[in-house]
């Protein structure tokens, strides 16, 4: 007859592969069997399964809300432009120049108050944004899959420059997915559909001084839609702040 | 492309049909599996580095990757896998560097606390839940590379133990062996700190 203390040792390495549900169907029943008849891998069982919770208690903060853009960047360097200059060279952001300290600061104060007034319209106003396909963020749950990342969107450009619209592409409308239901506060999809969004109120900003234009269109923070959305306060701010070069 | 993801994989995956859309020149394809896969890569890196802004930074890479071999993919299994897989050679040759065994051994982790809400627990308790969290941060620290991967992709990540041998390029038998000792020696170390 086998000793005890070696039928424990038969199923130590199933002891994990159980709370995994990586044992066959026949294993487990000889495993749950054992189970019942020795306190000693039920209590071994209970603290692996305390390990686990232990590690999955551990706090991972979530990605930073700049990641995406760090991605573009990224991507930039590898030569994929981002698609908004592609698609609306007349709104690209200029090379990036040395600005004074008081330029900074003006342009951080019109970059909180856009941002915070976006927050704002986004929250209460969803339907006035410009048109945008929202993408399915869930994965989906196929068979045998155990995986089920959260949804992580948040309102960025494009990652990658839209591929032109080859004569011969596979791509067709009727390939891309409704849009999905999002949360609340998720926020607008990380893409933005070719072609872009219509800029029907743009016109405002045309009175800007080229050089305030430049600098907001330069703020990676801002996007085409959210200034377009707060022109009234784009306006203000830019009425009220220190004009780029002035003084 | 549906189907061709279906053949070669074998189950529905719609990540290997977004990646042979981008593949085939669907530029949006690209950021939707960004934005599906980003978060939970930079949950398994941070746990395997103890670092978020390398782990950001190895997020960042990982998708780099793929973008670089999105002309040669081919689906060999789910694209999640092969991410992981990406991902996990990424943070092994991060954990070789000298600056990163020093940042797990130091007990210098941001855990990016929320601030305490109205019925925030008493002092005591989360004077004692950090306690518990570094002890499992340390007992995370002092496995072996391999078996702290295993544990995460497996435990935490709900990677299959296939899939998880594709990850670390090593056999299905191997990462139940792997699982279990990253988990028993998790658990004896908890265990001891329980008792001290």
């Amino acid at each position: 007859m086998v000793p005890p203390s070696e039928i424990c040792r038969h199923f130590e390495e199933d002891l994990s592969a159980l709370l995994d549900q990586e044992l066959p169907a026949e294993r487990e029943a000889e495993l749950r069997a054992h189970l019942d008849a020795c306190p000693s891998c039920r209590r071994q069982l209970e603290r692996l399964c305390d390990a686990d919770l232990a590690l999955a208690s551990l706090p991972v903060p979530g990605p930073a809300t700049d990641l995406p853009a760090r991605m573009r960047a990224r991507l930039a360097a590898e030569g994929a432009a981002p698609a908004r200059q592609a698609a609306a060279p007349r709104r690209a952001a200029p090379a990036r120049r040395q600005r004074p300290a008081r330029v900074l600061a003006w342009a951080s104060l019109a970059a909180s108050l856009l941002l915070a007034a976006t927050f704002l319209l986004r929250s209460t106003e969803p339907s006035t944004q410009a048109p945008r396909v929202a993408r399915e963020s869930a994965p989906p749950a196929g068979e045998g899959s155990r995986v089920a990342p959260p949804p992580t969107g948040t309102p960025q450009e494009p990652l990658v420059a839209r591929a032109p619209a080859a004569a011969g592409s596979r791509e067709q409308p009727a390939a891309r997915r409704p849009p999905a239901p999002r949360a609340p506060d998720a926020g607008t999809a990380l893409v933005a559909e070719a072609p872009v969004a219509p800029e029907p109120a743009t016109a405002p900003l045309e009175g800007l001084a080229d050089e305030d234009l430049a600098l907001l269109l330069s703020l990676d923070e801002l996007e085409d839609y959210d200034v377009v959305a707060n022109l009234d306060l784009l306006e203000r701010v830019v009425a009220k702040g220190p004009r780029p070069g002035a003084g | 492309l549906k189907q061709e993801a279906e053949a070669t994989v074998g189950v529905p995956d719609e990540d290997v049909r977004l990646m042979l859309a981008f593949r085939a020149g669907d530029a949006a394809a690209f950021e939707t599996l960004f934005d599906r896969w980003s978060g939970p890569l930079l949950r398994y890196l941070a746990r395997m580095l103890r670092d978020l802004a390398t782990a950001e930074e190895l997020v960042q890479e990982a998708f780099l990757r793929v973008y670089r071999a999105r002309d040669r993919y081919e689906p060999e299994a789910r694209f999640s896998t092969w991410l992981y897989r990406i991902a996990t050679n990424l943070a092994l040759n991060e954990l070789r560097r000298p600056r990163q065994r020093a940042l797990w051994r130091s007990a210098a982790y941001d855990e990016g606390e929320a601030p305490l809400a109205a019925d925030a627990p008493a002092l005591d308790d989360v004077v004692d839940a950090r306690r518990r969290g570094e002890a499992v941060w340390r007992a995370l620290a002092e496995l072996p590379e391999k078996q702290r991967a295993a544990l995460c992709l497996s435990a935490l990540e709900g990677l299959s133990y296939a899939e998880v041998a594709v990850a670390l390029e090593v056999t299905e038998k191997a990462v139940k062996s792997l699982v279990h000792r990253a988990r028993s020696t998790l658990a004896a170390r908890l265990a001891g700190e329980g008792e001290s």
